[in-house]
């Protein structure tokens, strides 16, 4: 299986991804300390890691990690396509340059949004 | 909102739809970032001593404006012709709410039906605005109204008569039919909510546009045979609230009270309106005069005593007509001198009519032993009510003043609770209050409650008092056809 956002194929982040569930709500003690819950919902969170990426695979990761709006999102290690944001405020770059190449490590965090 | 659906784990989602163009609903719900409300707490006695001001329910919306979408200014957005200048003001707005039983079906309740009332740019910089709306009573809060007398109607009639002048349909109203009988009514220049309200308060009965927009008016009746009010309709216990609060108000405890009335007859024909300047007219032009009466009239005679002459003083009434339109308290006249030539002077006009007198305020005292403020003949502690037009009999002040200084003779428990919110749980629904670690139940009124819609958390805190011998002798009252003289029931005041 392959990782593909926005229907481009990129380079495969490290397997295994960490993969949270994130739950629009609250829990809350009723007054005998029992668990009351609202919420929304829930849904999916990845955290991806690249590492040692090309100029070329930096390129095509990071014309679809800038598209601001929901977008589909295929992970690694499943066939299943969610509808996803990039949470922008979370991707970090590292840029490096070893034995005369120009390397990229990439972090970023993904949103299941609808 | 059955509990049923949900245990006490709810997974929701809302709906916030605006009828930006008056005939399709819009959904405006993937702008949405929080709701709330808020439902003014009510007492009816309290309200007895205050304005007769009707306080509507509220909601605020608090959303994203994508590209400007929601901004006055914005000629490029679709909704710029339903919102520029004055164009928002009143669109209708409504806001729903639903819960994912455990069989993953949806069960909508609506939470809210008004109109908008502002509209505020909260942030320029994340294009945010804030729209405020209020329930169905926002057309009428500011409408003023005249009527003719109307004699003996019931609470229902009236109510019923001012509902239909504000276009309120049959389906969108429940109306009780109410105790008293009001020998006369009428408006005059006067805000119709205040006066359905005031109507309402004569049989310590209450008026609101529930959530779903509809009309009710619950009446003295209503807390003995209505279900809504007679049988809980929501248990809040320790397991489903977050928190809850207790006030026993001494202070709010009384011995007494006071309601005076107005009562009133026909009277004889009199004068009830005399020009006091004369008034010229064109030739082929019309004046209208409103003319006020010096007391309400019940009948405003269509014989018009008239004196209308030219500048040389030739009589010319006949070229000039005199239409009447009468109220209770004005009437309006039209003036139309269709002479070719010649300026009509009005010297004289002069209505009379049947006006109704007495406008002497009398009051009915009322006082019973309380177990809290004492017996009335060593310690008086008094309600006044205000002074209430449509209260105009004996009868109808000594039935309220009965009815109410029960109520107020008992320390009655005030609570406030925080709970996850219930859409069905309305001004006046009944409820209970357990907790089963002290023992303690008891059967509440909601009288307020503020709500709120925001990251997925659907929550209220509910103003609730003491339904504790509200209505004494429930469920042992007299009833016509039903009941035998002598059969041990009793009268319901």
């Amino acid at each position: 299986m392959s990782t593909i956002i926005g229907g481009v194929t990129v380079k495969d982040p490290i397997i295994p991804t960490t993969k949270k569930r994130v739950f629009n709500g609250e829990y809350s003690a009723a007054i005998n300390g029992g668990l009351l819950m609202d919420g929304t919902g829930s849904h999916w969170k990845w955290t991806l890691d690249w590492k040692n990426m090309t100029p070329a695979e930096y390129n095509t990761l990071m014309a679809v990690l800038d598209v601001e709006s929901e977008q589909t999102f295929s992970p690694p290690e499943e066939s299943t396509v969610y509808n996803a944001m990039v949470l922008q405020d979370t991707v970090s770059v590292d840029a490096r340059i070893a034995d005369g190449a120009q390397f990229y490590d990439v972090t970023v965090d993904i949103e299941e949004s609808s | 909102m059955d509990s049923s659906w949900y245990d006490r784990a709810r997974i929701l989602k809302c709906k916030l739809e605006i009828m930006w163009d008056g005939v399709t609903w819009t959904d405006e719900t993937s702008r949405l970032m929080d709701a709330g409300g808020s439902v003014p707490h009510s007492l009816i006695w309290r309200d007895l001593t205050g304005a007769a001001n009707y306080k509507p329910a509220t909601c605020s919306f608090n959303l994203r404006s994508p590209s400007n979408r929601f901004s006055p200014f914005n000629a490029s957005s679709p909704l710029y012709p339903y919102i520029s200048d004055s164009a928002g003001y009143g669109t209708p707005v409504q806001f729903q709410v639903a819960v994912r039983d455990t069989g993953g079906v949806w069960h909508w309740e609506t939470m809210f039906t008004g109109y908008i009332d502002r509209l505020t740019l909260t942030s320029l910089k994340y294009n945010r605005v804030k729209i405020d709306a209020i329930d169905n009573s926002h057309p009428f809060l500011q409408d003023k109204r005249s009527t003719i007398i109307l004699q003996n109607q019931t609470p229902a009639d009236w109510i019923n008569y001012l509902t239909s002048v504000m276009n309120i349909s049959t389906g969108d109203k429940s109306i009780a039919t109410g105790m008293n009988v009001i020998p006369f009514v009428w408006m005059d220049n006067e805000n119709i909510m205040s006066e359905i309200k005031e109507t309402a308060q004569t049989e310590g009965g209450i008026v609101f546009f529930d959530r779903t927009g509809k009309f009710i008016f619950y009446g003295a009746e209503s807390f003995v045979t209505d279900p809504t009010l007679t049988t809980s309709q929501h248990n809040f216990t320790v397991s489903n609230m977050r928190e809850a609060n207790a006030d026993w108000d001494w202070q709010s405890v009384y011995n007494g009270i006071l309601v005076p009335y107005s009562p009133r007859r026909i009277g004889s024909a009199v004068e009830i309106f005399s020009l006091s300047d004369s008034v010229t007219v064109n030739a082929g032009d019309s004046k209208t005069i409103t003319a006020k009466h010096t007391l309400p009239a019940l009948v405003v005679s269509s014989s018009i005593e008239k004196t209308i002459v030219t500048a040389g003083g030739d009589d010319i009434s006949g070229s000039v007509s005199v239409a009447v339109t009468s109220y209770a308290q004005y009437s309006e006249v039209v003036i139309t001198n269709n002479h070719a030539s010649d300026t009509a002077n009005v010297k004289k006009l002069v209505l009379s009519g049947v006006p109704l007198v007495g406008r002497t305020s009398e009051q009915i005292e009322k006082t019973v032993v309380s177990a809290v403020v004492g017996d009335p003949a060593t310690r008086r502690k008094i309600l006044p009510a205000h002074d209430n037009p449509a209260i105009q009999t004996k009868e109808a002040a000594d039935f309220l003043a009965s009815m109410l200084v029960d109520r107020l003779a008992v320390l009655r428990g005030e609570y406030s609770v925080q709970s996850p919110c219930l859409p069905d749980l309305e001004r006046y629904t009944r409820v209970t209050l357990t907790d089963s670690d002290s023992g303690f139940s008891e059967d509440a009124f909601i009288t307020g409650l503020n709500w709120s819609f925001k990251k997925g958390v659907f929550d209220a805190t509910y103003k609730l008092i003491s339904a504790e011998n509200w209505v004494p002798d429930t469920g042992n009252y007299f009833q016509i056809g039903v009941d035998i003289l002598g059969g041990g029931k009793v009268a319901f005041y």
